[in-house]
């Protein structure tokens, strides 16, 4: 069943035809939104495709390629950016059911590239961008399902905002521990440190004086 | 009311069901300028549409005002903090101008995305919109000092140094009014964009 999408990718990623109990999988995902038409569920089923990213490996360099629209099926991913002096820097963290669409594709000013990386090993349904928009156009239906996503990711962006306008780091910290405590069991504290704007040892620090209390 | 429908029928075609339903729902109001759409503890039970003005978003930190953003002429509008879930929310949307808005309630809206599935592509266009308005601000918040700031406003969103008082944008590109009118003087006397890029 499993194939290499392309040799000089081997050791990365391994796409895999869909099969019946993936499909049912996605359909669970997508259905918990809205009900979808058996014209499009068969649709989907013809263009779906999956792929894993071993632990460690970047889904997107560079923004290079970001030509898919993903969606993930289990694991944890991070995007980040990296700063003027090669800093990586944690934009948002990802988890089953989160979209991945390309930001540069939506912002092409911005002067550096998005950077996807696999926290875990991570299973991903995808399909290709210009194959999203035809889905779009010829389903209407599917942009209730697109449109509640993206409101979603709106209000997590403006609590993001929130957040990275709070001037103390401690009050950073305690206000994304109130907001998403499941961080703090999936994503590795050099990251998350970037993420709230703070040095690693100023976090670790943080997550002490928490213990503590 | 011509104007609002032609401007979402260039994202999607209307139906003749739709613009119908449209036209005798959508309502219109007026508030001057320093009145509140909406205040905190409040929910937001409308999405408006901005005809004339322009109206800011903030929040209060223990007792500092925190703008969130500015929205004008041709901007849909709402609290993205109560709206969605139609529960208390934490943002003041005030107007800075004397306001002109197109509005329908959240039911109604919810009426339209139910039974007119069209709509959905054009409220899925336009959430995408002010998604890609946030993350450059996030990405400008988290990666760029306080000169990249100023200059990215400068190219982004320049007209609003002309109608939003200072301390409210210092405030929004969390920087200090002082750090604001240092750069607004430095870079004021050869402003133009080919500059800003070479900065």
């Amino acid at each position: 069943m499993a194939c290499a999408s392309d040799a000089s990718e081997l050791t990365l990623t391994i796409t895999i035809i869909i099969n019946k109990r993936t499909m049912q999988e996605l359909l669970a995902v997508l259905q918990a939104v809205k009900p979808l038409s058996a014209e499009l569920i068969q649709h989907l089923a013809r263009i779906v495709k999956t792929k894993v990213i071993a632990k460690n490996e970047l889904l997107i360099k560079n923004g290079e390629h970001f030509n898919d629209a993903y969606l993930i099926k289990s694991g944890w991913m991070r995007s980040y950016y990296k700063d003027g002096g090669g800093e990586m820097v944690s934009m948002r963290f990802m988890h089953s059911g989160d979209l991945l669409l390309s930001v540069n594709k939506l912002v092409p000013d911005l002067k550096t590239a998005e950077f996807i990386h696999a926290l875990e090993d991570t299973e991903l349904y995808y399909i290709s961008y210009t194959e999203l928009q035809q889905i779009y156009e010829r389903y209407p239906e599917f942009n209730y399902l697109g449109r509640i996503l993206m409101e979603k990711y709106l209000g997590q962006v403006i609590h993001r905002i929130l957040l990275l306008k709070i001037p103390k780091a401690i009050d950073r910290y305690n206000y994304l521990l109130k907001i998403s405590p499941e961080l703090f069991k999936h994503i590795p504290a050099k990251y998350l440190a970037s993420y709230l704007g703070i040095v690693e040892t100023s976090f670790s620090r943080l997550k002490k004086r928490k213990v503590r209390i | 009311m011509e104007a609002l429908l032609l401007f979402l029928n260039s994202i999607y075609p209307l139906s003749p069901g739709l613009r119908d339903y449209l036209t005798t729902t959508i309502k219109y109001k007026e508030i001057p300028r320093k009145e509140y759409l909406l205040r905190a503890g409040n929910i937001s039970r409308q999405v408006c549409f901005i005809v004339k003005g322009l109206l800011r978003c903030y929040h209060m930190r223990d007792d500092v005002e925190v703008s969130r953003w500015f929205m004008r002429e041709g901007d849909v509008v709402f609290s993205i903090s109560s709206f969605y879930e139609q529960k208390k929310g934490f943002e003041n949307i005030q107007a800075l101008e004397d306001c002109g808005l197109f509005y329908i309630s959240y039911d109604e809206l919810e009426f339209i995305y139910k039974n007119f599935l069209e709509f959905n592509y054009i409220g899925r266009v336009l959430t995408i919109k002010y998604h890609q308005l946030w993350d450059e601000q996030l990405y400008s918040l988290q990666m760029q000092n306080a000169k990249d700031r100023y200059l990215w406003m400068l190219l982004k969103h320049s007209e609003l140094l002309q109608r939003v008082p200072a301390k409210y944008i210092a405030s929004w590109l969390d920087i200090t009014p002082v750090t604001l009118s240092r750069m607004r003087g430095k870079l004021k006397t050869n402003y133009n964009e080919e500059n800003v890029i070479l900065c």
